[in-house]
């Protein structure tokens, strides 16, 4: 079926990145947003725009029916769920199914399947991709689970069930700490999930993180767009993506690569989805990897694999998505020299990572040849505190790892960002680290390395000069300027929003009006 | 013109003379530079020194200056903004360490609390910060309730402290 409009459900960055994408498909787009979004970016670029409630997720992303309510009356053929708030949402993905809207992600049915991580690890185990080994049986006898706690073996890892975020988590040294390390897990299972249960897990030491981007079509062909390494995490949350990984050689790749694809076809997974892989190198120098889960949805860190193979993941997942096969083979996907791609965050480093909130007093991107910015934000908006800090991604590419971060650290210092605190000091100092230069990264890095992280005081004359200068060359007083100098130009479209086709226009008059 | 700031503890002064974008700065160490700038429609300014080009962000609002230079901010006071801030960190003042909303507040006015409680707890971003008692002694004012959001550096609570004789003498300085 021939896809015409389009509602993204989503905001920021991925949904200006899903508006152009359309753009150049010739396909409309619907913007939904909260009213602390009435201005933003994604809001302005789409063909339309409907407010769907106050500034919580839950009151307003996160609202199925209220969604579907656009999507019917603007009369959009599907609903590009972006990454984050539904786009791993089986139930939404069903609503969208049963109101005959096509849901750009996969069946509702391989949703449930693969967002159950037991069920996931038994099905893809069953096809030969293999996992971290361990016991996830249903006999949670204290008998039963040392005798596999000792087959095994030490480090271990007791998880909950039910569990996520570290919650019931131990990790298990010598087994004669088992017994005692389980009953605090079980507590702590049952405090936090109401469910005793528990895994047992080999533990796997400063592992890498290795995930592998796949696209499968309505027709059961599935294909892989190589890897993606996002071992520097922050508190598992990833800060640099990079492709190819330092550490895999061909053969490892295609070992990777082939389990993401058999994963994959196992699940009867279609449209774009990411298989995650715990990556180990053990100290006799050989490596093992081990399927984690599958993301099923776009990620946010997907432009990476854009730039290496010059494939558009957005325009593929439409495509597959109305039903066209994919339309290349395997073979005719090639991956060419590194993509490399840091998140920008607005967070101050200096006090504990603390979300920063305010206007973007100042918002001055990077250009130049192999540099990507993919940004959700603009000068004179506001970050508020509702939604994920990530402000933009840049995206660098070039012939070779090394190459690739010396542009990543050149464009970083051309980022301007004022208002706000932002992360750029930081991942400049992550990607001028000696260890990181050299690939030798583990998810474990930025605990090893930058756990008591200050940026640097000192004072360089660049920057007395740099006030210096701006005294000398005053901004533009005329016509009205603010006190940074931007003249204060009154946009009346830019204010209200871009409220086509909206259901209660007197409503957002009168917001605006004070 | 004189520029006369304060960089973290430390004063930073020069004096810049010029016109049409050319000036030279000279800088307390006695050394001077001449400079030509260019600012461009972002605010963006290019800067020649002559021996070489670089460019630069600077945003000055309310007594604070602020520069964006090769990847880093850096953060200026005027003088007499810095006395203001040193006099406030003295007092039982809690003010909001970032923009966002109250989640709890766990003591009322007039209640007697200890160094280090927990006085109330803010989130944003689903980052939650919690503000302790600087010192012993006695809530004196509440400014927020539960839900309400704040800006960064609203005060948030004001905490008396509890008297200490030998002290009282050097606050009045």
């Amino acid at each position: 079926m021939q896809i015409r409009k389009i509602l993204i459900a989503n905001r920021g960055e991925i949904a200006v990145r899903i508006i152009r994408a359309c753009r150049e498909m010739s396909i409309l787009t619907v913007a939904v947003y909260s009213e602390p979004d009435r201005s933003a970016p994604h809001v302005l670029l789409a063909d339309q725009a409907y407010p769907i409630g106050p500034g919580p997720a839950v009151a307003s992303y996160l609202l199925i029916d209220k969604i579907l309510e656009v999507a019917r009356e603007s009369g959009a053929d599907a609903i590009h769920p972006g990454y984050g708030f539904l786009s791993e949402n089986a139930a939404f993905a069903r609503a969208c199914e049963e109101a005959g809207v096509i849901f750009i992600g996969p069946t509702s049915a391989s949703i449930e399947l693969l967002g159950d991580k037991i069920h996931a690890k038994e099905r893809v185990s069953a096809a030969g991709v293999p996992i971290v080994p361990g016991y996830m049986g249903e006999d949670q006898s204290d008998a039963r689970l040392a005798t596999e706690a000792v087959s095994i073996g030490t480090p271990l890892l007791i998880k909950a069930a039910a569990g996520g975020g570290g919650k019931g988590m131990r990790v298990v040294r010598d087994l004669v700490d088992f017994p005692v390390n389980l009953d605090e897990a079980r507590r702590e299972a049952v405090a936090s999930f109401g469910d005793n249960r528990v895994l047992l897990e080999r533990y796997v030491e400063a592992p890498r993180h290795i995930e592998v981007q796949i696209v499968g079509d309505k027709f059961g062909d599935v294909v892989h767009l190589f890897e993606r390494e996002c071992s520097i995490q922050r508190r598992h949350q990833k800060i640099i993506e990079e492709s190819p990984s330092a550490v895999l050689t061909s053969a490892l790749r295609n070992e990777i690569t082939s389990a993401a694809v058999t994963a994959a076809k196992a699940a009867h997974y279609e449209n774009a989805g990411t298989v995650e892989f715990l990556f180990e190198e053990r100290p006799d120098g050989s490596h093992k990897f081990y399927f984690l889960e599958v993301n099923t949805r776009l990620q946010v860190e997907h432009s990476v694999t854009e730039m290496l193979t010059g494939i558009d993941l957005v325009k593929l997942q439409i495509r597959v998505a109305s039903g066209e096969p994919l339309g290349f083979e395997q073979s005719e996907i090639i991956a060419r020299g590194q993509a490399l791609e840091v998140r920008i965050y607005a967070e101050s480093p200096s006090t504990g990572f603390l979300p920063s909130i305010g206007p973007l007093d100042q918002w001055i991107e990077p250009v130049g040849p192999g540099i990507r910015v993919d940004s959700g934000v603009v000068q004179g908006g506001q970050v508020s505190p509702f939604y994920d800090p990530m402000l933009a991604k840049l995206i660098v590419y070039s012939e070779s790892r090394e190459v690739s971060i010396q542009k990543m650290v050149t464009a970083l210092s051309s980022f301007h960002v004022m208002g706000v605190e932002t992360n750029i000091a930081y991942l400049m100092d992550i990607l001028n680290h000696p260890l990181y230069r050299e690939g030798k990264i583990s998810t474990r890095f930025l605990a090893d390395h930058f756990e008591h992280y200050q940026s640097s005081h000192d004072l360089p004359e660049e920057v007395i000069l740099a006030i210096a200068a701006d005294r000398l060359s005053p901004a533009d007083q005329s016509g009205g300027a603010l006190s940074n100098g931007r003249p204060a130009v009154y946009n009346l479209w830019k204010e209200q929003g871009n409220w086509r086709n909206f259901t209660d226009v007197s409503m957002t008059r009168s917001e605006n009006g004070n | 013109m004189e520029i006369d700031l304060i960089y973290g503890d430390e004063p930073v002064k020069c004096t810049v003379n010029g016109k049409n974008d050319h000036g030279v700065v000279q800088m307390a160490d006695g050394s001077s530079h001449q400079i030509s700038v260019n600012r461009d429609t972002r605010d963006l300014l290019t800067i020649d020194t002559g021996s070489q080009t670089f460019q630069a962000a600077v945003v000055t609002q309310g007594g604070k200056t602020t520069v964006s230079y090769n990847g880093r901010i850096y953060k200026f006071t005027s003088p007499e903004i810095a006395r203001l801030a040193t006099k406030r960190v003295s007092s039982g003042t809690l003010v909001a360490p970032m923009t966002g909303v109250i989640s709890s507040i766990s003591v009322a006015v007039g209640e007697t609390v200890k160094a280090y409680q927990a006085l109330a707890v803010m989130e944003a971003m689903k980052v939650m910060a919690t503000l302790e008692a600087p010192f012993d002694g006695t809530v004196e004012a509440i400014n927020f309730t539960k839900g309400q959001q704040v800006g960064h550096g609203d005060t948030i609570l004001v905490i008396a402290p509890d008297p200490v004789p030998e002290q009282d003498g050097e606050k009045d300085k």
